[in-house]
């Protein structure tokens, strides 16, 4: 009798852990801090899942619909979508240094690494927040934050690669 | 016997454990000589077994352990008593139990006398005489029963056979086996 | 013939020595009708031994036992049915709610924390695509702006260096 129970519950256990290890591999930042903005009616909300960066692939996708000037570019933003399980925007012009704040406040970083901080004069405040997986060094999420004319909150979900992303930006620096 | 199964209920009891009851009361009649006795001894036997509850089911061996305990219930009885044992008269049983006329007759009384004699054994004679010569069990089973090492229950069985032979050959008149 | 077969067993019977075949053997043979007159005594032992061995309980005393335990069954049995059936009962319970969640979560990847994100989505993927194109752009914007920090307007920038060098 006795043995029977242990194994009904090493069971039921078993069965429980791989649902608390699932709902925190897909959670992002949005999900953990600020579900109350989804539902507000000030907030848009945009989301991009994994199918659909999928489906960027299969597209034929050229540059001119994208307005991009450069196939290279063009290649490089693909490439970068190749590793993309979700994105997620948060926007708000309504009280956008509050939310920036706010949003400043709640992130926890522990989970998050704060990666740059921009405070300019003109208004704009950025933040840079990124959990990066010390094995692999890939990034399984990368945030932005804009406080300034509006309120914006950038979730990239993946597997990204900062390098790619960094080299991306420069050459579209140099535009 | 054996082990039982399943959760125990008094019909599950009823079939699997009370038929043993003879055998346990044979013994205590045995140890306690007085039908009534032995009786409320077996009562109150059975009551200790089925409080046992599920614990029934881990035992090997029903019969031999319900055995011990009604020897043991039995000692105990004896004891609190302050009783001796040896020298006393062998019980009376009701009228049905005793050998009817005729075969008292036929047999010179020898029959009725057996009861007597295996009652005036040593205590453990008696009981092992009691397990193997009328109960008919083996010798494992009689050391599990009296906690008895099987040197011991060989040397009292011989001791008890041989007493009661001298005993009841004294009372006939023909003694044509080589004696020991 | 028999006679010798009856006084061997009978040695080994006083010997201590016959196995429990032996001994019936011996009960058996002693039980015949015209039994040599030597042999009558030990008829007699035995015949002894088979009587106490006939004795039993008396009916009626079997009948209290059985009395004593049924009046002490009756409440046991109630206890006994309710407790474990309540245990298994809550572990049902936690299962069924483990394997529903579990099944949920399954089937439906795109519901994390209880928020439905497939009516988030644009319509087509031309769309997500133009959306997916701002948002890197903002982003590199961003990094531009902090990684420059000549810029004029960049009050205070502070990094994590290993990404800019």
């Amino acid at each position: 009798m006795k043995k029977t129970k242990l194994i009904f519950w090493v069971f039921t256990l078993a069965l429980l852990a791989p649902l608390l290890g699932y709902s925190q591999s897909q959670a992002n930042v949005i999900d953990k801090y600020f579900q109350q903005y989804v539902d507000s009616e000030d907030f848009t909300v945009v989301y991009i899942s994994g199918k659909m960066f999928e489906m960027f692939g299969k597209l034929d996708i050229d540059k001119e619909s994208l307005s991009m000037e450069d196939d290279g570019d063009m290649e490089a933003i693909m490439d970068i979508a190749k590793e993309m399980k979700g994105l997620r925007i948060l926007t708000t012009d309504k009280n956008p240094e509050k939310y920036y704040k706010e949003a400043k406040a709640k992130i926890n970083t522990k989970e998050y690494e704060v990666l740059m901080t921009v405070r300019s004069s003109d208004g704009d405040n950025v933040e840079f927040l990124v959990q990066e997986n010390k094995e692999t060094k890939k990034i399984a999420e990368l945030l932005l934050l804009v406080g300034g004319d509006e309120f914006v909150l950038l979730s990239f979900v993946g597997n990204l690669d900062m390098e790619k992303i960094v080299r991306l930006a420069k050459e579209l620096d140099n535009n | 016997m054996g082990r039982l199964r399943g959760v125990m209920n008094a019909e599950q009891f009823k079939k699997e454990v009370l038929p043993v009851k003879d055998k346990l009361y044979r013994l205590a009649l045995r140890m306690l000589r007085e039908p009534a006795d032995a009786q409320d001894a077996i009562q109150e036997v059975f009551l200790k077994i089925w409080r046992q509850g599920t614990a029934l089911k881990k035992i090997d061996n029903i019969e031999a352990w319900a055995m011990r305990v009604t020897k043991n219930h039995c000692l105990d009885r004896l004891r609190s008593r302050n009783r001796q044992t040896q020298a006393l008269e062998p019980y009376q049983l009701d009228v049905d139990d005793r050998p009817s006329a005729q075969e008292q007759l036929e047999q010179g009384e020898a029959i009725g006398q057996l009861r007597e004699l295996i009652g005036q054994l040593p205590e453990k004679q008696k009981l092992v005489l009691q397990l193997r010569d009328i109960e008919g069990m083996a010798y494992q089973e009689i050391e599990e029963i009296l906690d008895m090492p099987l040197g011991q229950v060989k040397t009292n069985l011989f001791r008890a056979r041989q007493k009661i032979r001298k005993l009841l050959l004294a009372v006939s008149k023909e003694t044509n086996i080589h004696g020991r | 013939m028999e006679d010798k077969k009856l006084n061997q067993l009978l040695e080994r019977y006083f010997a201590g020595e016959s196995s429990l075949e032996e001994e019936n053997q011996l009960r058996t043979l002693l039980q015949s009708r015209d039994l040599p007159e030597k042999w009558l005594p030990y008829q007699a032992i035995f015949q002894g031994l088979e009587q106490e061995a006939a004795i039993t309980l008396p009916s009626d005393i079997e009948k209290e036992i059985l009395a004593q335990i049924e009046s002490e069954t009756a409440p046991r049995i109630r206890q006994i049915t309710w407790k474990p059936l309540l245990r298994y009962a809550a572990a049902v319970a936690v299962l069924l709610i483990a394997i529903t969640w579990w099944t949920n979560s399954l089937s439906e990847p795109e519901t994390t924390a209880g928020i439905d994100w497939s009516k988030y989505e644009p319509e087509t993927p031309e769309e997500a695509a133009k959306v997916y194109r701002d948002a890197i752009l903002k982003l590199s914007t961003a990094l531009n702006n902090g990684a420059n920090s000549a810029a004029k307007n960049v009050k205070r920038v502070e990094t994590v260096g290993q990404f800019f060098e």
